[in-house]
C-alpha cells in the first residue's frame, strides 16, 4: 500500500519537474565550500570521527540511529529490548547523557534526563551522520565526555530532482518504509523525507530467569513511529543562503515486562517531538555570517493502567520546549589562519507535573574558535563560556594538533580540552529530591590519536589504514540519584577515570568493477571509580556496562550489481553493578549479521533487491540485564532510487 | 513373646507420632535471612544468610541453591510451616523454598502485585495484592493455588494475625486509605473495616494481643503537583482485636516530605522500635511516650527487631547500585557489627518458632 502510494507521489514530483536545469554544474568552488562548512566538522576535523554518508544511510535501510550505530559501536549502544526501545548511547566509559546528539545544531537529547534516545531517531532523517569520540566541550557544550553525534541535511545543488524509497519487511512483523522527494534548482531545492516504521515484535527467547529455561514469546513489545523531514534550502542573490528544516516524529510503544515476569508489561508510552529551524548566512570573499534560530517541542506520555480492577493506574504526561537564536561570524585572515566567534541564546522550558511549578530558564553560550595552519601542522583552538544565572559555569578550552607526517598516508595528533555537564532538568527540579545546589560535572581528556595506511594512501585502489586513539579523561562530580531519607535524589556521586584504546584496519581494494571493503576494530576501556562521596568499596571498580574489551569486523564486496556484506560484533563480560558482582555480571556476546543486493537499471530508475540476516547464528544475549533481545530474523527489502541529471552512482 | 515385642514397637511408634517433627538439619540452620529487594527492573533481588554468631554472610542463597536468580523485587519473605514464601513483587510470583535447603519447592503466579504473605493455617496462607483495588489472595499451602480471594482497601500491605482474624493494612498504594481490612480467618470473610489513620503500611502484635500500625500520614499534591492541599502527620496506632478501640499517637511532622515505612516490635520487652525522620526511635509500650530523640541515628530501609533477645536490625541501601548493609544493634542502641549484604535490603527474618 505505502509502496504504491509512493510510486505515485513520486511520478507526481517528476511530472512537476522543470527540466531546464539538467546537468547544472556543481559551481562551488572551494572557498565557498570551506565558508559553509558547519563548525563542529571544521574544528572537530583534526579529530578521528566516523562518518556515515547519505548514500550508506539510505542502503543500510536501518530505521534508526542505535542500530546504525550498533553495528559501528559494538560496545556504545544500550538497547533495553527490541526495535522501538529505548536505547542509549555510551562511549569511552562515560554514562548515558554524557553524549550529545545534535540534528542541524538542535540537540535531541531529553531536556528532562539529558539522555537522547536513538531509537526516536531514524537515520534517514539525515544526509550525513558524524559520530566524534570525546567531542570538545568548547566546540559542542554540555555533556560531552562520551562524544557527540552529528545529524546533518545538505541540499544536493548537483542534481535537479531525485526519488529513493525504500521499503522492507521482516520477521516479528517488522516493516519499514523510508522515502525521500527532492526537486529543484540551483537556487532552490526542496526535500520531503517520510520515515514508517513499526514491528509486533513477538519473537520466541529463552528466559533464563524462570524455572528451566524455557522459550517463551516477547508480549506487549509493539510499537510504530511515523516521521516527516521537510528541508528547503534557498540560495539567494548576493550569496545570502537560507535553510529552513521542519521535523515531526512521533512513536507509540509497547513496554514489555522484563525477563522472569510472570505478567506482560501494561505500560504505553508516546513521544512527540516538532522540531524546526532557519539559518541564515552570508557568504564574503574571505568571511561568512551567519545566523540561526531553532525550536524543539518535546511530548510524552506515559500510561500504566496496570492489570488492577478498576486501579487509577500510573499517568504522566510532560512538555518541553528549547528554543535557540544564535550568531557567528568567521573570517579567513589567510590561507593558514582562520578565526571565528559567536554568541548563543537559549531559553528552555518545561511543563512536568512532578516540578511543581512551570520551569524558564535561560542561558546564553559565547564562543570562539581560531584555526592554524604551519606547514603540516594544523591547530584548532576553542573557546566556550556559558552563562547561566546564579551558576558558576567553567569557562571551556580545547587544543588540538594534527601533523600531517606523509601527505594522505600518515596523520598524528592530540587533542586536550576539559568539558562538563549541567545537571538536567529532572535532577534540578523533581519533587522530591530534585537538588538545585548541585554541582555541573567537571572533567578533561587527552587524546592521542594516529592514522597511518601501511598499504597504498587515501583513495589508492588498493589501502590498508590503520587508525589508533588512546585516551585519557576524567569525570568529576558524576552525578547519580541515591536512596536518602524516603526519597531518591541526585548527588555529585563520583569521580571517575577512563582510559582505553581504540585501535582499528581497514582494508580496501577496487578493481573497478568491483570493490572490497574490510574493518577489525578493537576497543580497550578501562572506566573506574576514583572517588565515591560514601563509600570506599567500590574504588577502582568497572562501571556497570562497559566492558573492557570489545570488537567488531565488517567485510564486504560489491560490484556494479551485486553486494555481500558481513558484520560481526563481538562484546566481552560486563558488569551490571557497581561492586561488580559477578553473579550479576552480563556473559560476553558475539553476533553476525550478513546480507546481500542485487541491483538493476530500469529506464532510469535504479532497482534494489536486497535481504539480510541479524543475528545469523542466533546468538542469545543482553545488552541491558533483564530486557530480551530477539535471535535470528530475516528481512528482506525494495529499493528504487532516481536521480535526474546524474548518473547512477554505481 | 511375640507380644512383648509388639508392645515397645507400638510404644515407639505412639512417641514418634507425639513428638513435634523435627526436620533434617540443612546447610542453613541458627541464622537470619536477609530480604534484599534488589534494584527495580534490575532482576537482582536475592537473600543473604546471616550468622549472628560468627558475623558471616553468605549471600545469593537462592542462586546458589537453584541456579536460576530470584527475580524482581524481593518484597517481602515469611516462614511457615518448614518453608519459606519469598514475593518477589515486579516479577508477579512467589517462590515456595524448603527454608533448611532453599530449594524451589513451588512457584505461586497468577499474582497481580504480590506484596506480603501471611501463613492462616496448616492448609492455607494469604497473600495480598497491592494494587489500587486491593485485594487478599487465598493460597491452598499443599497445591501451591490461589484458591479465592478477599476484597480489601487500597494497596494493601502487611498483615497480622490475631486470635482468629486477620488484620491487613491498606496503605493506599498508588492512591489514599486509612483502613485496615479484618478478615474471618475461617470463613475468609471480612468481618470489618477499622479506620486508623493515613497510610497503614505496617503492623505488629504485642504481647498483650492488641493490633500496633504504622501509619505514614499523607501528603495530596494539587493537580499540578505545584502545591500541598493536604497533609497529615504519620501516627503509631493501637488497636483491640475485639472491639476494635483505635488509640493513637503523632510520631512525625509535616512538610518533611518523610513518611515512615518501617517498625519493629520486641513483645517481650514491650518495645516498638519505629522509623521517623532522623533515625530509629524506640517507645515504651507500657507507657507510651513519644521519643523525641532518635535511639539510632541512621534511616533505615529495613529494621527488625530479633524475638529472642531484642537485638535492633538495621538495613540500609548501598549508594546507587552497591550493595547495602546490615547493622545489629544491643537494645540500648550499642552497634555490635556491620556487615554488606545484598542489594536495596529491606528486612530480615528470623528463624520459625524464635
Amino acid at each position: 500500500m505505502y509502496n504504491r502510494i509512493f510510486v505515485l507521489a513520486a511520478w507526481l514530483l517528476a511530472a512537476l519537474y522543470e527540466p531546464g536545469y539538467a546537468g547544472v554544474p556543481d559551481t562551488v568552488d572551494l572557498r565557498e565550500v570551506q565558508l559553509v562548512h558547519r563548525r563542529e566538522v571544521l574544528f572537530h576535523s583534526g579529530q578521528q570521527a566516523l562518518t556515515i554518508d547519505r548514500e550508506m544511510i539510505f542502503r543500510r535501510a536501518q530505521a534508526t540511529l542505535d542500530e546504525l550505530l550498533s553495528a559501528h559501536l559494538p560496545s556504545g549502544i544500550l538497547s533495553y529490548g527490541p526495535a522501538g526501545s529505548l536505547s542509549t548511547i555510551r562511549l569511552r566509559g562515560a554514562g548515558s547523557n554524557h553524549t550529545q546528539v545534535n540534528w542541524n545544531g538542535i540537540p535531541l537529547g531529553s531536556l528532562t534526563t539529558g539522555t537522547p534516545d536513538l531509537s526516536l531517531i531514524p537515520a534517514f532523517a539525515a544526509d550525513r551522520l558524524s559520530l566524534v569520540p570525546g567531542a570538545s566541550g568548547s566546540l559542542a557544550g554540555s555533556g560531552t565526555f562520551g562524544g557527540a553525534v552529528y545529524l546533518s541535511n545538505e541540499p544536493d545543488w548537483s542534481s535537479p530532482a531525485g526519488v529513493r524509497m525504500k521499503t522492507e519487511t521482516g520477521s516479528f512483523g517488522d516493516r519499514r518504509l523510508q522515502a525521500a522527494f527532492r526537486v529543484g534548482n540551483k537556487r532552490v531545492q526542496w526535500d520531503t523525507r517520510l520515515i514508517h516504521h513499526r514491528a509486533a515484535n513477538d519473537f520466541p527467547y529463552h528466559d533464563p530467569y524462570l524455572p528451566g529455561n524455557p522459550e517463551v514469546t516477547q508480549s506487549h513489545s509493539s510499537f510504530r513511529s511515523l516521521g516527516v523531514v521537510q528541508h528547503v534550502f534557498l540560495r539567494l542573490p548576493r550569496h545570502h543562503d537560507l535553510n529552513i528544516g521542519v521535523w515531526y516524529q512521533d512513536r507509540e510503544k509497547e513496554i514489555p515486562a522484563i525477563m522472569g515476569s510472570y505478567a506482560p508489561g501494561t505500560a504505553v508510552q508516546r513521544d512527540s517531538s516538532l522540531r524546526a529551524y532557519i539559518q541564515w548566512r552570508k557568504r564574503y570573499t574571505r568571511s561568512v555570517w551567519s545566523a540561526h534560530a531553532a525550536t524543539v517541542n518535546d511530548y510524552m506520555r506515559y500510561d500504566d493502567a496496570g492489570s488492577g480492577e478498576n486501579g487509577e493506574g500510573l499517568h504522566s504526561f510532560y512538555h518541553t520546549r528549547q528554543t535557540f537564536a544564535g550568531t557567528e561570524y568567521r573570517r579567513y585572515f589567510s590561507d593558514r589562519l582562520m578565526a571565528d566567534a559567536g554568541v548563543r541564546y537559549e531559553l528552555r522550558y518545561a511543563d512536568v507535573p512532578n516540578y511543581g511549578r512551570i520551569i524558564r530558564e535561560t542561558h546564553i553560550h559565547t564562543y570562539g574558535g581560531l584555526q592554524w595552519k604551519a606547514g603540516p601542522v594544523t591547530t584548532h583552538f576553542t573557546l566556550r563560556k556559558p552563562f547561566y544565572t546564579g551558576y558558576s559555569m567553567p569557562l571551556l578550552v580545547s587544543l588540538a594538533s594534527r601533523w600531517n607526517i606523509l601527505s594522505a598516508r600518515w596523520w598524528t595528533g592530540i587533542q586536550a580540552g576539559n568539558r562538563y555537564r549541567l545537571p538536567s532538568l529532572n535532577e534540578w527540579y523533581w519533587t522530591p529530591g530534585g537538588d538545585p545546589s548541585l554541582k555541573p560535572e567537571t572533567g578533561w581528556n587527552l587524546e592521542w590519536m594516529n592514522d597511518a595506511y601501511i598499504i597504498g594512501f587515501e583513495h589508492a585502489s588498493t589501502s590498508v589504514l590503520i587508525r589508533t586513539s588512546l585516551y585519557s579523561s576524567y569525570i568529576n562530580n558524576w552525578i547519580q540519584w541515591v536512596p536518602g531519607e524516603g526519597y531518591w535524589s541526585p548527588v555529585n556521586y563520583r569521580n571517575v577515570w577512563s582510559r582505553g584504546l581504540d585501535m582499528s584496519a581497514f582494508f580496501e581494494h577496487n578493481t573497478g568493477s568491483s570493490a572490497i571493503k574490510g574493518k577489525v576494530a578493537y576497543q580497550f576501556s578501562r572506566a573506574t571509580n576514583r572517588k565515591v562521596y560514601d563509600s570506599q568499596d567500590i574504588l577502582d571498580k568497572q562501571l556497570p556496562y562497559i566492558p573492557v574489551h570489545s570488537g567488531n569486523i565488517s567485510l564486504s564486496w560489491e560490484t556494479v550489481r551485486t553486494g555481500i556484506r558481513l558484520e560481526q560484533q563481538w562484546n566481552g563480560k560486563r558488569f551490571t553493578t557497581a561492586d561488580n558482582h559477578p553473579a550479576y555480571a552480563l556473559d560476553a556476546w558475539m553476533r553476525t549479521d550478513v546480507g546481500a543486493s542485487y541491483r538493476i537499471r530500469l529506464t532510469g530508475w535504479t532497482v534494489e533487491l536486497s535481504g539480510r540476516i541479524r543475528n545469523l547464528f542466533h546468538a542469545e544475549y543482553q545488552l541491558v540485564r533483564s530486557y530480551a533481545l530477539p535471535g535470528r530474523s530475516f528481512h528482506m527489502s525494495v529499493s528504487l532510487e532516481w536521480d535526474h541529471g546524474r548518473k547512477s552512482h554505481h | 513373646m511375640k507380644r512383648m515385642w509388639i508392645t515397645p514397637a507400638v510404644v515407639l511408634l505412639l512417641l514418634a507420632a507425639c513428638t513435634k517433627e523435627t526436620p533434617a538439619p540443612g546447610k542453613y540452620e541458627n541464622g537470619v535471612w536477609i530480604i534484599n529487594e534488589g534494584g527495580f527492573n534490575g532482576n537482582n533481588a536475592s537473600v543473604s544468610f546471616y550468622d549472628p554468631e560468627t558475623g558471616k554472610v553468605t549471600g545469593e542463597v537462592f542462586l546458589t541453591e537453584n541456579l536460576r536468580p530470584l527475580g524482581d523485587v524481593l518484597q517481602s519473605m515469611c516462614i511457615h510451616r518448614g518453608k519459606g514464601y519469598l514475593v518477589v513483587n515486579n516479577s508477579r510470583k512467589v517462590e515456595v523454598v524448603d527454608i533448611h535447603t532453599f530449594r524451589s519447592l513451588h512457584t505461586i503466579t497468577g499474582v497481580d502485585y504480590p506484596r506480603y504473605f501471611l501463613g492462616v493455617d496448616e492448609t492455607k496462607g494469604y497473600l495480598t495484592d497491592g494494587n489500587y483495588q486491593g485485594r487478599v489472595y487465598v493460597v491452598d499451602l499443599e497445591t501451591c493455588e490461589i484458591t479465592g480471594q478477599i476484597p480489601a482497601g487500597s494497596g494493601p500491605e502487611a498483615m497480622v494475625k490475631a486470635g482468629n482474624k486477620v488484620f491487613v493494612a491498606n496503605s493506599g498504594g498508588w492512591g489514599y486509605d486509612s483502613t485496615l481490612t479484618v478478615i474471618d480467618a475461617v470463613t475468609d470473610e471480612v468481618l470489618h473495616t477499622v479506620k486508623v489513620g493515613d497510610q497503614p503500611v505496617d503492623l505488629a502484635l504485642d504481647a498483650d494481643g492488641y493490633v500496633w500500625v504504622l501509619c505514614q500520614g499523607k501528603v495530596v499534591w494539587n493537580q499540578n503537583f505545584s502545591a500541598i492541599v493536604a497533609e497529615t502527620p504519620s501516627r503509631l496506632v493501637r488497636v483491640d482485636p475485639a472491639i476494635y478501640e483505635v488509640t493513637g499517637w503523632e510520631i512525625g511532622t509535616t512538610g518533611d516530605y518523610f513518611n515512615p515505612k518501617r517498625m519493629a516490635l520486641y513483645a517481650p520487652g514491650d518495645i516498638m522500635y519505629f522509623e521517623e525522620a532522623g533515625g530509629v526511635y524506640a517507645l515504651d509500650l507500657s507507657a507510651p511516650e513519644i521519643p523525641s530523640d532518635p535511639l539510632i541515628t541512621l534511616q533505615p530501609y529495613g529494621l527488625e527487631v530479633d524475638p529472642d533477645n531484642g537485638e535492633i536490625y538495621v538495613l540500609t541501601p548501598g549508594g546507587g547500585d552497591q550493595p547495602g548493609s546490615l547493622q545489629r544493634y544491643l537494645p540500648n542502641g550499642e552497634e555490635v557489627q556491620s556487615v554488606s549484604v545484598g542489594y536495596f535490603p529491606n528486612g530480615a527474618v528470623f528463624p520459625e518458632g524464635s
